[in-house]
Order: C-alpha cells, then structure tokens, then sequence
C-alpha cells in the first residue's frame, strides 16, 4: 500500500502541500500573516497561483496547517521523549518540553513564525487568535500539573501556586522567544528555560 | 513671537498634523499595524490622502512619529512617576504591577505593542531601532534595579544581575501576550512571585 502510494497522484499532491506549507513559514515569518500574499507564497512554492487555490483556497487554512504542523511535530517529540503525562513523571514531563524547545532551535525559521503570530494573533480578529488561546491554555495546564505532582513529592522549592508557576513559565518563554528574535546568537532559550525550571524543581538537574 | 505664530499657516499645519497622528494611532490600535491604511488615517483625520501624504510620506513615517510622541510623553510622565530603580526595592515591583494594570486599562494598546515587538525585530521594519533601543532602556534599567539590591543582599546571591534583568523583560512581555489571548490569567500576582522568586531565602534575610 505504502509503496504503491508514494508513486500516485497522491503522493504528488502530498509533496505539493509539503512545498507550500515551507514556502508559507518564510513568508508568515518574514512579513506577517496580513502582509504574506498568496501569491507570493504560490511564487517561493514554486507553483502556480491558481495550484495553489486548488491545494489551500483561503490564507487562513494555511496558517492554521502551518501551525498544526508545528504542533504535530513537538507533540511527536514530546512523546518519543516519555513526557506526555506530566502528572505520572513531571520530570520527564519538563526535560521532554526542554527537549521540544532544544529542538525549536534546530528549526529557526519554524520559530520565528511562531514568535510572530503569537504577537499577532494577539488581536481577536486575528486567524490565529483561537489556536493560540487552546494552545497557551494548554500549556499552563501540562506544566500545572507537572508543578503539582512535584509539590506532592515534595520537590517543589517554591511555596508559589503551581498554576502560578506554570504561568511564570509560560511567560518568560514566551519573552525570551521575543528577545531571540532580536539576538539569535546572544539568547540561549533552553538554557535559561533549563536554568529557571532547575531553580523551582533542583531534581530536575540531577 | 508666540502669539501670531499661533495664527498663522504654521499652527495651522501643526493642528493638523497633530490631528493625522491622533487619527493614526486610533488607526493602528483597533486595526494593528499591519492592517491599518493611509486611507484609512486620513479618512478618521477628515483630510485627503493626498492632503495626508503633504505632511507625512507614508505609513512607515506615520508609526515612527507616533512613536516618538509616545515617548515624549513617557519621558514627561517618568519624571514623576518612574520610581529610581536603585531606590526602595517595594516602590519598583509597585510600579511594575501597576504598569501592567495600566496596561490592561488598553488592551488594544497592548496588543499594537504585542504585535509591533516581534514583526520589528526585523532589521528592515519601520520601528526596528525604535524597538532595539527601547528593549536596551528596559533592561539596563532593571539590571540596575538588581544591581542595587545585590548591594543590600536583598537579591539571591546566585543570581546574574544582567541576566535576571532580561528575565523580568521576558516576564512582562510574555505575561501581557498570555493574558491577551485569556483575560482570566493573573498577570500581576505572577509579576510579584516571580520578583520574590528572586529574593534571598527567609531564613538568610536580615
């Protein structure tokens, strides 16, 4: 089966929405969801404008396919990492976010489209907008839950909340990825994620 | 010299371009920068695009000067109420806290500044030195903040004061991000515990 569709018109269509998506995460990441144009996105695909229709009529399901493969991608990672239940092993939980983000880093342009839209998707209108308030929340949620288990095992050094912690984290990832923007070779975002986890929950570096 | 002056062709054209950058702003804080128009500006100013252009050659032109007006007006405003970064240790995470309050009075203020913080770390953008250098105010500022703690052992003694001043750069901003897409999250109370994350351990205060 595989065989035999990796040769058919499938897979050709397949290949197709593979080059557009890369094409679209240059070209969200370097000027914005708003000032992306289909038909520049069809031009660094390599396609035509109207193949392009064919394949993705609307810029917003492009978007969100860009996301979702993003998504798709450290959520695999996470996985292979052991760190899906936060609430049975929170360090493996937060060693494999530490490994999702080491490996953000080996995907520049990946992240730097991420960074942008979580700006932009800031405003209500914005195609994003929905994708980033599930995914935030989610994320606040894996990482309360991580804080949690550790504070019942007693390896939690701060007496905060968890869910005020999780929030913490969040947020200064979220910055950092701000400040790596501007200084690609200058912010270490795993290191100094690696380092505040380490200082909340010390097991996390032995 | 003041008062005709005040009647001639020079108020005049400064009534009006006073008038294009209220228009602007209004323009780029409900719109976001990216989708907001010369046409658009000049239609809530009441002029003429052409008339528009006379005064100011482009969008680009448009958000450096309101740029510059915002930062006027901080610099008046700072006079009073920024407190001195190496004075009392309380007097800054109260105004930090309520700079965020602030904040969250205009959300869509908050959002042009979530959007225009990531698209202007491109070298090209219109605001990028803007940006670049206001990033390098904010940290040098609290990096002295820390400074001066160290010096009363009010801070941890593990902690790199330039390095937790870039922390709590990303902390701001990424908290404001988060509670943009889910007004519920409790911004400023994770503003405070991430300060006091920082402080020495009660047992080692004096």
């Amino acid at each position: 089966m595989a065989a035999a569709g990796s040769r058919g018109p499938y897979a050709k269509s397949a290949a197709i929405r593979r080059r557009v998506l890369e094409a679209c995460v240059d070209a969200f990441a370097q000027t914005g969801f708003y000032g992306a144009t289909m038909k520049d996105i069809a031009k660094r695909a390599g396609i035509s404008y109207t193949g392009l229709l064919h394949h993705f009529p609307h810029k917003d399901e492009l978007l969100i396919a860009v996301l979702e493969f993003r998504s798709e991608q450290s959520a695999r990672l996470l996985e292979s990492a052991g760190g899906r239940d936060p609430a049975a092993d929170p360090l493996r939980a937060l060693r494999g976010m530490l490994a999702v983000s080491a490996d953000n880093a080996l995907s520049p342009g990946l992240l730097e489209l991420h960074c942008v839209m979580s700006g932009e998707a800031t405003s209500p209108e914005h195609p994003a907008h929905d994708y980033y308030s599930d995914r935030y929340r989610k994320l606040r949620q894996f990482f309360t839950v991580a804080f949690t288990a550790l504070a019942e095992r007693g390896e939690l050094r701060s007496e905060f909340p968890p869910a005020m912690l999780a929030t913490m984290t969040l947020a200064l990832l979220n910055g950092l990825q701000t400040q790596w923007l501007y200084d690609r070779d200058g912010v270490d975002l795993t290191g100094s994620l690696s380092a505040f986890l380490a200082d909340v929950a010390p097991a996390l570096a032995d | 010299m003041a008062s005709p002056g005040a009647r001639g062709p020079y108020a005049k054209s400064a009534a009006r371009r006073a008038e294009i950058l209220r228009a602007a702003r209004e323009s780029f804080a409900e719109r976001g920068y990216a989708r907001s128009s010369v046409r658009d500006i000049a239609d809530r100013a009441g002029i003429t695009h052409a008339g528009l252009l006379h005064h100011f050659a482009g969008k680009d032109e448009l958000l450096l000067a309101v740029l510059q007006q915002r930062d006027a007006e901080e610099a008046e405003r700072s006079q009073v109420e920024v407190p001195d970064p190496a004075g009392d240790p309380g007097s800054v995470t109260t105004f930090l806290g309520t700079l965020l309050c602030e904040h969250q009075q205009a959300p869509e203020l908050m959002r042009l500044w979530a959007e225009l913080a990531v698209a202007s770390s491109r070298p090209e953008h219109p605001a990028h030195a803007h940006f670049v250098d206001r990033y390098e105010r904010a940290r040098s500022w609290m990096a002295e903040h820390f400074r001066s703690l160290a010096a009363s052992g009010d801070v941890r003694e593990d902690v790199d004061v330039d390095a937790a001043a870039a922390l709590l750069v990303a902390v701001l901003d990424g908290l404001q991000t988060q509670w943009l897409l889910d007004s519920r999250v409790d911004i400023v109370a994770a503003l405070s515990q991430f300060l006091d994350l920082l402080q020495p351990p009660a047992e080692k205060r004096v």
